[in-house]
């Protein structure tokens, strides 16, 4: 019996966390992000403010005149990070094959099993969820995870979708394109520019041209046109990248607070990195403007990086290469990209040593203390700016992204 | 709707359960609430510590939200949520 892919998505999953938290938020349009007077955006809006008009990625400012009687919450992402690790407990009893592509969404692979004991084992897991963890996911069951992602955003909320096997080359075809995983705003503009509006009309277009078009993914979207997909390797819980940024309080231009921020956000997402021994191939750092026009600038390093401090150096360049523009700043970020387990480095330097040892050092430290018992000089000028508690520096809008 | 943050130490009477503490009843401002239902439960680790987060309502609609740290086996009332 071949594999079967089991896609799960979270539902509104940040605003049903709160929901089911806290009774009187129930069946009101809650919206997490921040409170209304407070700049950024939109992290997830409930239904009933989606009903409403609001939608992810809106400015908190838009959300408040648009459903002034919402309920604004700034967020508990140490909530929301213990309500993904419950879940995902219950998907490993399941299957060793999980796949965590976010914190409300992952794949879990169940191989030698039939679509009926399959979709079984999608409704014991979603009347789990519903009954230990108060919320609801939609599941969406086929043999490839694009199909699945797909399926099981048909039926939301609380829904099981499930497309048979002779079903998969046929179903995606009536869809329009940017129904397909990967194909976002710009490459669907771009579609739409070759009168390109659905899945049939695109399977249309000669893989060269697709490649030539989009690259790599051009032919990821010849083969989803098909509904065929590349056959990936199961790596488990490993994430393509860690990110971490945050929208300032205000708008600022002194470059050594932005430069502390972002070495902030290095060490959180490096710690992530030591955490689950991981290593990065790309480093990339946003800086978005008060205008909003925004810098994004990426290093392809030749070996790869997990110690915070070498993280930061490339950071640093990045920075200084951006730093051209006298436009203040509002958020800024860093990404990790190209991860893969740390390998075991037999020719290593003293310095390389030092900073292993320090590192390991620094990880024992915050791992039973916290991890605000050891920060480095460098972020002392946070602690102005910045409440702090055990976990860190409590920021303007902190992020959840991996 | 209205949240207050507040992160006081409070009394309180709880048992435990396979290993987890269930909070009964607690004093606050002088008076003692007894807790109806429990809402929801999570915990995280704050360094070794395990804390657990209760959301838990008593005679009013009012949801309050506690906190148990095994590091100093203390509790907290963390936030008040009053409807109107």
């Amino acid at each position: 019996m071949p594999k079967l892919v089991l896609h799960i998505d979270g539902d509104a999953f940040l605003p049903s966390i709160e929901q089911a938290f806290n009774p009187l938020l129930q069946n009101k349009p809650v919206i997490v992000g921040g409170t209304e007077n407070q700049r950024g955006v939109i992290h997830s809006a409930g239904y009933e403010a989606r009903r409403l008009g609001v939608k992810s990625g809106m400015s908190l400012y838009e959300a408040s005149r648009i459903c002034p009687d919402a309920v604004f919450l700034k967020g508990n992402y140490r909530h929301y990070k213990a309500v993904t690790a419950s879940m995902q407990a219950i998907y490993y009893q399941y299957t060793p094959e999980v796949k965590i592509t976010s914190p409300d969404d992952a794949y879990l692979i169940l191989r030698n099993i039939s679509i009926t004991e399959a979709r079984e084992i999608a409704e014991t897991i979603q009347k789990r969820i519903r009954k230990e963890l108060g919320i609801t996911v939609s599941i969406g069951i086929s043999g490839k995870k694009f199909i699945s992602k797909i399926a099981s955003e048909m039926h939301k909320p609380n829904g099981i979708t499930v497309i048979d096997a002779e079903e998969e080359e046929k179903f995606p075809l009536s869809l329009p394109v940017g129904r397909l995983p990967g194909i976002g705003v710009k490459t669907e503009e771009t579609l739409h520019e070759l009168s390109v509006f659905t899945v049939k009309e695109l399977r249309e277009i000669p893989s060269a041209v697709l490649e030539k078009l989009f690259g790599l993914n051009g032919r990821k979207f010849y083969l989803y046109a098909r509904g065929r997909e590349k056959a990936t390797t199961p790596n488990h819980t490993l994430p393509s990248s860690v990110s971490r940024e945050t929208t300032f309080a205000r708008d600022i231009n002194d470059r050594e607070t932005i430069l502390s921020v972002l070495h902030y956000l290095t060490q959180r997402a490096g710690s992530y990195l030591l955490r689950h021994k991981l290593e990065g191939k790309q480093i990339k750092i946003k800086i978005r403007y008060a205008d909003f026009s925004e810098d994004a600038l990426t290093c392809s390093l030749t070996a790869p990086l997990s110690s915070p401090a070498d993280i930061f150096s490339v950071v640093q360049k990045l920075y200084d290469n951006a730093a051209v523009r006298r436009t203040n700043v509002r958020l800024a970020g860093v990404q990790i990209s190209r991860l893969r387990r740390k390998q075991p480095y037999l020719l290593m330097d003293n310095r390389e040593r030092q900073s292993e040892k320090l590192n390991t050092a620094v990880s024992a430290i915050r791992e039973r203390f916290g991890f605000s018992a050891i920060l480095p000089a460098q972020n002392l000028l946070l602690k102005k700016q910045y409440g702090i508690d055990k976990n860190g520096f409590i920021l303007h809008s902190p992020a959840m992204t991996r | 709707m209205h949240f207050e943050e507040l992160f006081e130490p409070i009394e309180v009477i709880s048992h435990f359960k396979n290993g987890n503490p269930v909070p009964l009843r607690f004093k606050w401002n002088q008076r003692t609430y007894s807790i109806k239902k429990i809402n929801g439960k999570w915990h995280e680790y704050q360094g070794a510590a395990k804390q657990y987060h209760f959301s838990v309502n008593c005679d009013s609609s009012d949801c309050f939200e506690l906190l148990f740290d095994t590091h100093n086996l203390t509790w907290q009332l963390l936030r008040v949520c009053l409807e109107g």
